[in-house]
């Protein structure tokens, strides 16, 4: 078997016209472990891989592969295997003949067919033309074809979309194995979450440039880990943590505690004689963190040349990470006209927004929070302009509501000013699990994920949180009475330059969000994908032209897969 | 890899996929069928089998201009079979396996150019069977010569194959420059079997077209085989013909120019 080679890119930079796809992207790709090659889609992922391959040629810079280029390599089938894409094949050839033509190009026995076949599990169908494939078998296919050379080096460009879940599993099995073997795998993917089980490093690319490169547990940083734990006696296990002089603030969910591991909280429970309803470690969700990389909300230091430009505020303080996420909503506008017309209700709604950010910690209020109805909570949220719905929230927490306590984060020019204790304050934590928390923030906690929910229980439960973040990115669904909606869209308002980068969207009510759903079809195309329409806009005019949607659909099905997950 | 397994790659794919046994079918119908009306038709003609007082056929040079309509009709076959050889790569994106493959894409250009001989050679002897078939059944069966025993009839056949052999090249390059297979299907189709005929045609009647007119593709490869339905007839169209040789250069020449536009204009871009 074909040692692991080390891939380079140094400087590699592609312009298609006037469009950079490729920006200086310098990374470094290691033999044996699966390094996932991550970015929204456009960000020039698939260019790169074809820069790598000889198959597009670079405008400045080199990517190597054990420090040759591709088309230098003596044997390069049994040097790189590569999967591009899953519609590569010759639709009246059989799916063993189109691997014996690339067996004979490169030179190897027909009997690698077979073995590749019966490796990628398409054994029985060999002997059938690809045009019945299903695009799941044309992804094996493809597969079967990037390891007809037994080669040490694999790139797979998407490979699980069309896999059934059966086959994804498969997949990143297979890819570990390989990667055990000592070979360096690389495989791209515009989802975190979808590689996030498979891979041992990360390479991150955003708008052509390098955003991330390093371990997946260098993407979190351990500070942002908060230990939650709950019991049916809240006040018992409040008050057995204090005496362990261990600080805890007390959400809907829980008490929260920061900077202690799980292990202490339990003990120290166990000291004051509580039991336990629930420990739990959370750090920020991976797909928050990849969402405000690819953003350039957050910057790491791996990054050479990160967009730091982009958003040079939002870096500063997680006070103006805050503001800017307002100020990238387009539709925050509509607040203040409604704003005018009830400005003791918003005052009103806010004001108790404050009151969960600011009180939080303390326990009755908590509590008190705790038992306000859902619906109440519901509407607070969808529509924080509203006069009558800011009522329930006054009926759970009349007495707090004091107007001094307004935090005005109800249009950006506020937002910008908004009250540091109120922001500050509020940080969230975006549990893996989707669950979201008011917690005191640190540092590092940015701005919550909104669309991390992936069901509308966990909304209601949390709907504090919601109220903040809701202010702040989701003015346009004022006129809607679904907490799901107005979190479904709170992706697009953000992150609309990169909507295939949100693809939480998806997980998310399904009926309620069409248009969400399909948050690619959005997807402003770029040069390159122009130049390629151009390129292929002879030949795809006879391809099937209900593959391209099934792909799609596949594609949506995988990622919610990947989500719930 | 080297440009042997390359060309080991490039036979393996042209004879995977149906395209090259249907598109013998299909050239033994149209030649065979043609060739058949030909030489039934001619044959009665040239013994005034037909109408005693009509004009007659003179019966020499009759089996050649027979026997020729393999290439003078049937030259569009071994011409779609190089265009899709090229152009089947990209439609179905395999270009991009192709070159990763052969990464060097001169060596799977040269690949294609040595298979697509072979090619030209398998087809130009099917095509020459077909019309040799067909016609000289009715020549024999009114009793004419059928000439199979001449070297010049077998020289014939020789530059017959030659001519398919040049057209699947011709092919090749119209396929690399055009791309689109639907393009280059249809360019093809139109300038076979419209454009250059009536372009022909013209050239005798009107003064000093045919000088231009015999330098087109078509009339290149009817001089090179020597003898054509087009040229053949009495009062025929076009000029006076090239020299055979001539004409293989002039169709060579169309094959090079073609071939060396399309590598550096598309077969050398990116493949995305």
């Amino acid at each position: 078997m074909p040692d692991g080679q080390v891939l380079e890119f140094s400087g590699v930079t592609k312009r298609f016209g006037g469009v950079t796809a490729v920006d200086r992207f310098t990374a470094r790709v290691e033999p044996g472990q699966v390094t996932g090659f991550l970015g929204p889609n456009g960000a020039g992922k698939t260019t790169t891989l074809r820069i790598l391959l000889g198959l597009v040629r670079a405008s400045d810079g080199t990517a190597t592969i054990g420090g040759v280029s591709y088309a230098k390599l003596r044997d390069p089938l049994r040097t790189v295997g590569a999967v591009l894409e899953a519609s590569s094949f010759h639709p009246g050839r059989t799916g063993a003949n189109h691997l014996k033509v690339y067996a004979h190009a490169a030179g190897l026995p027909d009997s690698r067919v077979d073995d590749v076949l019966g490796t990628v599990g398409l054994a029985d169908v060999g002997g059938r033309k690809v045009g019945g494939y299903s695009l799941g078998m044309r992804q094996r296919l493809g597969l079967a074809y990037a390891l007809l050379g037994d080669p040490g080096v694999l790139v797979l460009d998407e490979p699980t979309n069309g896999l059934d879940p059966e086959g994804i599993k498969w997949m990143r099995g297979l890819l570990r194995e390989l990667a055990r073997q000592g070979r360096t795998v690389l495989v791209s993917s515009h989802l975190l979450a979808e590689v996030q089980q498979t891979v041992d490093s990360l390479v991150i690319i955003s708008r052509g440039r390098l955003v991330f490169q390093g371990s997946l547990g260098d993407l979190t940083d351990p500070s942002e880990y908060t230990t939650v734990t709950d019991s049916g006696d809240r006040a018992a296990l409040a008050s057995a943590l204090r005496a362990a002089d261990i600080e805890t603030e007390v959400l809907r969910s829980g008490l929260v505690v920061r900077g202690v591991d799980p292990a202490s909280v339990g003990a120290a429970a166990a000291a004051g004689g509580v039991a336990l309803t629930l420990l739990q470690r959370r750090g920020p969700a991976l797909e928050e963190i990849f969402l405000d990389l690819v953003n350039g909300t957050r910057v790491h230091a791996s990054a050479s040349g990160a967009p730091a430009a982009e958003a040079p505020d939002a870096v500063a303080a997680p006070v103006i990470d805050e503001a800017a996420a307002i100020e990238e909503a387009p539709v925050i506008d509509e607040a203040p006209a409604e704003e005018a017309e009830a400005p003791a209700a918003v005052e009103a709604l806010v004001a108790d927004e404050a009151l969960a950010v600011d009180e939080a910690p303390v326990a009755d209020e908590a509590l008190a929070a705790d038992d306000a109805e859902p619906a109440a909570d519901l509407e607070f949220a969808g529509d924080e302009s509203d006069a009558p719905d800011a009522e329930p929230i006054d009926r759970a927490e009349p007495e707090d509501t004091e107007p001094e306590q307004i935090v005005a984060v109800e249009s950006e020019g506020d937002a910008d000013a908004a009250e540091p204790e109120a922001v500050t304050n509020a940080g969230f934590v975006v549990a893996g699990t989707g669950i979201i928390d008011v917690v005191p923030s640190t540092p590092e906690t940015g701005q919550a994920e909104p669309g991390a929910e992936s069901s509308g229980e966990h909304i209601g439960h949390d709907a504090p949180a919601h109220g903040v973040f809701s202010v702040g990115s989701t003015g346009e669904t004022t006129e809607t009475d679904s907490i799901d909606i107005a979190q479904d869209d709170a992706p697009h308002d953000r992150h609309g330059d990169t909507p295939g980068d949100t693809p939480e969207d998806e997980s998310g009510d399904d009926g309620a969000s069409e248009a969400s759903d399909r948050s690619w079809e959005n997807y402003v195309k770029t040069d390159s994908d122009h130049e390629a329409d151009r390129f292929f806009a002879g030949f795809t005019a006879e391809s099937e032209p209900g593959f391209e949607a099934a792909s799609d659909d596949r594609d949506a099905d995988d990622r919610e897969g990947g989500e719930h997950r | 890899m080297s440009l042997a397994t390359a060309t080991r790659s490039e036979t393996t794919k042209q004879f995977t996929t149906a395209m090259w046994w249907v598109l013998v079918i299909i050239l033994v119908a149209y030649v065979g069928f043609t060739a058949a009306i030909l030489g039934w038709i001619f044959a009665a003609s040239a013994t005034g089998s037909f109408a005693a007082d009509g004009p007659q056929l003179p019966a020499d040079g009759l089996a050649g201009m027979l026997y020729s309509t393999a290439t003078a009709v049937g030259y569009v076959f071994p011409l779609l079979i190089g265009t899709l050889m090229v152009t089947s790569e990209f439609r179905h994106k395999t270009l991009t396996p192709t070159f990763l493959a052969t990464p060097r894409r001169g060596v799977a250009l040269t690949a294609k150019l040595i298979v697509g001989i072979g090619l030209g050679v398998l087809y130009g002897v099917v095509g020459v069977i077909a019309s040799v078939g067909a016609s000289a059944g009715f020549l024999a069966g009114f009793g004419l010569d059928t000439e199979l025993t001449s070297s010049d009839t077998w020289a014939l056949f020789g530059r017959m194959v030659l001519a398919y052999v040049l057209w699947v090249l011709v092919g090749l390059g119209v396929g690399t420059l055009v791309r689109s297979q639907v393009g280059a299907i249809v360019g093809v189709l139109v300038f076979t079997q419209f454009l250059e005929p009536v372009a022909r045609a013209a050239g005798a009647f009107v003064d000093g077209l045919a000088e231009a007119t015999r330098w087109l593709p078509g009339a290149a490869s009817d001089a090179l085989v020597g003898s054509s339905i087009f040229t053949g007839m009495p009062g025929g169209t076009g000029g006076a013909p090239l020299e055979w040789w001539v004409g293989a250069v002039v169709l060579l020449g169309y094959a090079a120019f073609f071939l060396v536009l399309g590598y550096f204009t598309t077969w050398r871009r990116d493949v995305s």
